[in-house]
């Protein structure tokens, strides 16, 4: 009988730490979604490709990083503040609605997406804490399986940065596989738009409406 | 009542270590390791205050030598032919040609490198060492210091002017967006890119660049010279 008692109280003790064990994978994927493995369709493809390409699982951020969240990196990274970045890292529009380099000011809400920052600025944030920025492929793909833009009526104009935003030799795919219910379909308008936005965009650009969020792979 | 005891120190144990581990989680996802990322501040400060900069791998900078706009501004660590580490301002001071390429490239990049050879020809001797011909791999997967080494020693490539570099994925695709440098690779690892050479000042600023395939000698050499 005693065993038996001992035995139960292994396994709750064990089921404690296991639950516990997971709530410590939870945290340090801090407010990330996970985007499950599969086939993506490409809005554009190169002429060697066959039209899907396979999408690892990853995690990505729930949100855009926020203006609070950029002011943590740029207090511990002083080289990315508006008064010390290089030019070539941004233009003279870094951060420009901030009232100074460590004070949001009061038009700029601390919870909303952190915008007017460059590529370089927003793979700088990723790597501080620890991810990377999304490709394309990947956030488009994550875009169309969690329904995250469109959802709301702040992110209809909203762009985001993506790592490979403008890679160079793309044609219009004219099919991609199975009943064609993907981004190839030319009724995905914004997802053209986007397209078409990222083309236009250069690394150091800071612009109004263009944040960014990150993503880590699976290990 | 002491197997009892014997039974649940160690699982005592595992809950105290399970909660040391999430805790020490939680610190880091809010301040983000910090010791390794303040000694990055560091040293990035101290690049960013222009002061004198003395680097393992690189040599020293003097003070104030380059400018915002200066690519040398990139503090990423390349690996030459060599497997030596260096930072693109090693070749402060000298005249830069640089194109960006891999070495399983079927046929633009050696038209490109064809070029580079042809210019080197046509600057005089005495005046070469002002010049460094640099080449950046885009294939980090498989362009390892060896077979870079392999592919300047088939070409002749002059180590003492010729410098082929290789690196991560990220810094590959940082100094691209800096000089405009378009690529992708497709599922079979050939990549498609542009035929850019760009032609760089002693003091790192992008002067001058010539896009396309067999471009004029004459016209390249004359970029040299502005």
């Amino acid at each position: 009988m005693k065993a038996k008692k001992i035995n139960i109280t292994i396994l709750l003790v064990l089921l404690i730490g296991c639950s516990s064990f997971g709530k410590i994978n939870l945290k340090a994927s801090n407010k990330m979604i996970l985007v499950r493995g599969g086939f993506y369709c490409p809005l554009f493809k190169s002429d060697n490709d066959s039209s899907k390409q396979f999408i690892h699982a990853f995690y990505i951020d729930q949100n855009p990083v926020t203006n609070e969240e950029y002011l943590k990196f740029v207090k511990a990274n002083p080289e990315w503040r508006r008064s010390m970045v290089k030019i070539i890292f941004a233009d003279a529009n870094y951060l420009r609605k901030w009232k100074s380099d460590l004070d949001l000011g009061n038009e700029v809400k601390s919870n909303k997406p952190v915008t007017d920052i460059s590529w370089y600025a927003a793979n700088a944030y990723c790597t501080w804490v620890g991810k990377r920025l999304p490709t394309v492929a990947e956030w488009e793909y994550a875009a169309e399986k969690l329904r995250m833009i469109n959802n709301s009526n702040d992110l209809v104009h909203f762009y985001e940065w993506t790592f490979d935003f403008n890679e160079t030799n793309i044609e219009a795919s004219s099919i991609c596989g199975g009943a064609g219910a993907s981004a190839t379909n030319p009724k995905d308008y914004p997802a053209f738009l986007r397209f078409s936005f990222r083309n236009s965009l250069k690394a150091n650009y800071s612009m109004d409406d263009l944040g960014f969020r990150c993503v880590t792979g699976i290990n | 009542m002491k197997k009892y005891i014997l039974v649940s120190l160690p699982l005592i144990i595992i809950i105290i270590a399970g909660t040391f581990i999430y805790e020490t989680n939680k610190v880091r996802s809010s301040n983000k390791e910090t010791t390794s990322r303040e000694i990055q501040i560091d040293e990035r400060s101290s690049i960013g205050n222009n002061t004198k900069l003395a680097d393992s791998c690189c040599k020293e900078l003097t003070p104030g030598r380059y400018s915002d706009a200066s690519i040398y501004q990139l503090e990423s660590v390349w690996k030459n032919q060599f497997g030596k580490k260096i930072k693109l301002n090693s070749f402060l001071g000298k005249k830069v040609i640089l194109a960006m390429f891999y070495t399983r490239c079927p046929t633009a990049c050696l038209v490109i490198v064809n070029e580079l050879q042809r210019l080197q020809a046509a600057i005089p001797q005495k005046y070469l060492d002002n010049y460094r011909f640099v080449l950046v791999s885009i294939d980090s997967k498989r362009d390892t210091p060896e077979i870079l080494k392999k592919y300047a020693d088939e070409r002749n490539l002059n180590p003492g002017i010729w410098t082929l570099v290789t690196g991560s994925k990220y810094q590959i695709a940082e100094l691209a967006q800096i000089i405009g440098f378009k690529y992708k690779e497709n599922r079979s690892g050939m990549f498609t890119h542009s035929n850019l050479i760009t032609f760089i000042n002693q003091k790192g600023e992008i002067q001058n660049q010539s896009e396309g395939l067999n471009q004029n000698v004459n016209m390249l050499s004359s970029m040299l010279y502005k």
